[in-house]
């Protein structure tokens, strides 16, 4: 692909700069301790504290103290009762929660006839 | 330790050094235009890309010349340092870390360059990441637009669309700087 007088214009400046930054390129070395990782590490170290701090700020705040009256209760000692549950007591409802007593020891099975009723003339 | 492979076979530390060598110049161009001319920044993301290289952090695949790769993992090194530096603007780390940001300006006066060379980075500086990044790797590093598509992890036709774009403006940027 040719280039057009612009690209060739283009290229000539980007060569001069190269030229210049070639004399300015570092020699080659891999240093092995690599200086970002120990302001790396340092700043995990200190997010990772702030946030055991932050935790136990928060860890006391919400604890509960079980001598306190108000959280002290023994759940299973109490009973809860409804403010409506009166409602509830309606006349004669205690008719519905019991079974009658009929004494039906002088009867025998036959004496009870289809209909209830209890024929005595035999 | 090893950390890339050749021809399907893992490469030594030894091969990967002087392969490293070989491209140490062009590394270092590479660098310098993803850290904007920032030269004390752009040695610490060289560093940190070899690490990376030689401890088996970036692996070569052989999908692409090993010079395609190595600048792909130094255009990642920076967005990596750029994060971090971002992080210390925000955050009084300098304390804790025991380390101070680099200074662009501080860096650029070491570098010792003609008054064409001043302009031509000048109006880079103004061009977007891709643009800049795009012009550098085919008129410095004479890379093909699909050699540097690979480097930016962009489309062909991106990449296309960002050299003819960058190419127009750094035209237009660089008649400006000549007129004055």
């Amino acid at each position: 692909m040719t280039e057009s007088p612009e690209e060739r214009h283009l290229r000539s400046l980007f060569s001069a700069l190269r030229h210049e930054v070639d004399a300015l390129v570092p020699a080659f070395e891999v240093r092995t301790a690599q200086p970002v990782p120990t302001g790396h590490r340092r700043l995990v170290m200190v997010t990772a504290t702030a946030a055991v701090v932050v935790a136990a700020i928060m860890f006391a705040r919400t604890e509960r103290d079980d001598n306190d009256p108000e959280f002290g209760l023994d759940l299973a000692a109490t009973t809860w009762v409804a403010p409506t549950d009166f409602l509830l007591a309606t006349p004669g409802s205690d008719l519905l929660r019991s079974l009658p007593e009929i004494d039906i020891a002088g009867y025998t099975p036959q004496s009870i006839t289809r209909r209830g009723v209890v024929d005595t003339s035999s | 330790m090893t950390g890339a492979f050749a021809g399907g076979h893992p490469m030594q530390e030894s091969e990967l050094r002087i392969k490293l060598d070989e491209h140490h110049r062009d590394a270092f161009g590479w660098a310098l235009a993803c850290c904007e001319w920032d030269r004390t920044m752009a040695e610490d993301v060289l560093q940190s890309s070899y690490l990376k290289v030689l401890d088996g952090r970036a692996v070569f695949a052989g999908r692409s010349s090993f010079k395609t790769w190595l600048f792909a993992v130094i255009r990642r090194t920076t967005a990596e340092h750029r994060r971090r530096q971002m992080l210390h603007r925000f955050l009084p780390l300098t304390l804790v870390t025991g380390r101070k940001g680099s200074s662009v300006a501080d860096a650029e006066s070491e570098l010792l360059r003609s008054e064409r060379s001043a302009q031509l980075i000048a109006a880079l500086k103004t061009l977007p990441p891709r643009q800049r990044q795009l012009l550098h790797l085919v008129f410095y590093q004479d890379l093909t637009i699909r050699g540097a598509a690979v480097v930016l992890g962009i489309s062909i036709g991106t990449a296309r669309t960002h050299y003819e774009r960058g190419k127009e403006r750094l035209r237009d940027l660089l008649a400006e700087e000549y007129a004055k």
